[in-house]
């Protein structure tokens, strides 16, 4: 057990993250390709693409050209600037979603871990109660009732998403508070949140953050297709309303395509990096 | 060293505990009487499961939730631990009364660096400038002889006695008056734990506190302590002073643990074992504790033998522990 715990260590943990990182090639591959992604969204608004609002009746449904990348859609906007600036939207809104989820599961799950009994039991259910509804329906229920706007949208993919995070936090602050360093912080008089947030999840929480990650694709990938069935948001373009855009003019491929394969990109990356950082982290996979 | 009540820092008497297991309610310790000096090493021994760490829990009121201390008193500088409600506990434990842990590694938290949980330790309970905190953990470093370029370490990258090391500093850096240290160089190499026992000698005439050490190595306690307690069953069977336990024990359990207990002048002698095993706690047998496994036991064994004083400080539960003929009590052809 010894080295295990001294693998979960915060700040040599980076550093030996990184070390083994190196090794891991398809962890370091889904780090290039996410890192570029973000590049990608962080610079777009600096770089002379094309509006992507802007419609040109001259190309509508135009083909990939060296005009248009990508081609254009059926109002003549350049797939390859949405494309682009879809990447803020789809980004921003997986890690928003992700981070929700994050943030209740660890919560709930490790509260309900740490003091059990009725509460325990009470957030149990709760957690099942999630797992059981299924997460497309609720939303396509939460879009008709809330609207579509993007940012609550991905607000409640997040809600959708934390019972898994939330099982695991619990699961990992029940082995934890039984450890002797958490006994022994206890009797040096800390009070429970001081040991639920100090010592017990400190330790525990890394297969948590790596699901979280798997987490990010999948809040995108829901996002696609909750737009691919007309349940997104309009006003913004992101990778799914491109996609959704495509089923007007089915034969036109690069509508579907180019939007698709960024969506499979960037749901890959996260795979990759959250499976490389569940290698590295959860100790009995090591 | 004569002990009267005024001198005592730790005065436990008649304490049992019990434990409400399924099964049904387990006799842990019975009738438990033990005195703790200012300045004293008290150690407690005998054989895994005997109660030992459960009288040290006790003290500290630190046992798991299905034990209760049905009587007897827990005196700390005359005041009853067991009548303090949980927040004047506190204020006790560990500032006063503090514990090294068994095993050193698991009480350490990985994820923080020593000096933070040192700092830890130090500031749960009391409020200090930083700069104070600084040169306390360093003085206590020092004292326990852990190069201060470790401060910046984690508990993984130290070797396990350094580990206790560090331990040792956490138990005393809040300058306790008792320290409790349970089973704390099991599991460490024979010259390691020499150093660190010559060490914690230092370090506890430095701070002056007083100490109980519960080991199953009777050669740690011979060694160490000025008083022992010998536990089995959940009794304390004999208490006396550690020279005089060695040269003339006066309960046949003493007795066949020394027997137990090589020997560096007579090398030929052979080690005895003790046939049977320790007695079932939940249905514990009538009279004395030792009655099944004991080879002088007599009729009269089979009441509860009484808390004979034996000597000056020295006590013994053996109907027998008076009797001028100690040949009688010799396990065997001895």
């Amino acid at each position: 057990m010894q080295h295990i715990v001294s693998s979960s260590n915060t700040s040599t943990l980076i550093r030996v993250g990184m070390r083994d990182l190196r090794r891991d090639k398809w962890g370091l591959l889904g780090l290039c390709i996410l890192l570029s992604f973000v590049v990608i969204a962080l610079l777009v608004p600096y770089v002379s693409v094309d509006d992507p609002w802007e419609q040109s009746t001259t190309d509508i449904i135009a083909p990939p050209s060296w005009n248009h990348p990508f081609g254009a859609d059926i109002y003549g906007r350049d797939v390859f600037s949405r494309v682009l600036w879809g990447t803020r939207v789809s980004l921003g809104l997986g890690v928003l979603a992700a981070l929700t989820s994050f943030l209740v599961g660890t919560v709930l799950g490790s509260f309900g871990g740490y003091y059990g009994g009725f509460l325990d039991d009470v957030i149990t259910r709760f957690i099942d109660l999630f797992i059981i509804i299924p997460r497309v329906i609720l939303l396509i229920l939460v879009a008709a009732l809330m609207g579509t706007e993007v940012w609550y949208m991905a607000l409640f993919i997040g809600l959708t998403m934390w019972a898994s995070t939330a099982r695991i936090a619990r699961a990992q602050v029940i082995t934890f508070k039984e450890r002797g360093f958490v006994k022994a912080a206890a009797l040096l008089g800390a009070g429970d949140i001081r040991l639920l947030f100090l010592h017990i999840l400190p330790n525990g929480i890394f297969p948590a953050i790596s699901n979280t990650m798997l987490q990010v694709g999948d809040a995108i990938l829901i996002e696609a297709g909750l737009s691919f069935f007309g349940l997104g948001d309009t006003n913004v373009a992101s990778w799914g309303q491109i996609i959704n855009m495509g089923m007007l003019s089915i034969s036109s491929w690069w509508l579907v395509v180019f939007p698709g394969a960024a969506v499979a990109l960037t749901v890959l990356a996260f795979n990759l990096l959250g499976d490389s950082l569940e290698r590295r982290l959860k100790p009995r996979l090591r | 060293m004569a002990l009267r009540r005024q001198d005592l820092l730790l005065d436990i008497a008649d304490l049992c505990v019990v434990y409400k297991e399924n099964r049904g309610v387990l006799q842990a310790i019975d009738r438990a009487s033990l005195a703790v000096g200012h300045d004293e090493v008290v150690g407690i021994t005998g054989e895994s499961g005997c109660g030992k760490s459960t009288l040290a829990a006790s003290i500290l009121r630190i046992l798991p939730q299905n034990a209760e201390v049905t009587s007897g008193r827990i005196l700390f500088r005359g005041i009853d631990l067991r009548s303090l409600s949980e927040a004047e506990m506190r204020k006790i434990r560990w500032k006063q009364i503090s514990i090294i842990f068994q095993n050193a590694m698991n009480a350490l938290d990985p994820v923080y660096k020593i000096k933070d949980l040192l700092k830890e330790a130090l500031c749960v309970h009391e409020g200090m400038p930083d700069h104070e905190i600084e040169g306390r953990i360093k003085e206590v470093l020092n004292m326990v002889r852990i190069s201060q370029s470790r401060m910046d370490s984690y508990p993984h990258e130290l070797s396990g006695g350094m580990r206790q090391r560090v331990m040792i500093a956490m138990a005393s850096i809040c300058r306790p008056q008792l320290v409790i240290a349970d089973e704390f160089t099991t599991g460490l190499d024979v010259v390691v734990q020499d150093q660190i026992l010559a060490d914690m000698q230092d370090l506890r005439q430095k701070l002056g506190f007083a100490m109980i050490l519960i080991t199953h190595d009777l050669s740690v306690i011979l060694e160490t302590c000025d008083r022992v307690a010998v536990m089995y069953g959940g009794s304390i069977l004999e208490t006396a002073d550690s020279e005089s336990i060695l040269q003339d024990p006066r309960h046949p359990y003493t007795r066949a643990l020394l027997e137990c207990m090589p020997t560096i002048r007579d090398a030929k002698k052979k080690l005895k074992s003790l046939s049977g095993s320790p007695p079932d706690m939940l249905n514990p047998p009538k009279g004395c504790r030792f009655l099944a496994r004991c080879t002088v036991a007599t009729q009269l064994c089979q009441s509860d033998p009484p808390n004979l004083e034996v000597g000056h400080n020295r006590y013994s539960r053996c109907h027998y522990a008076l009797e001028q003929k100690q040949e009688k009590m010799r396990i065997g052809p001895g």
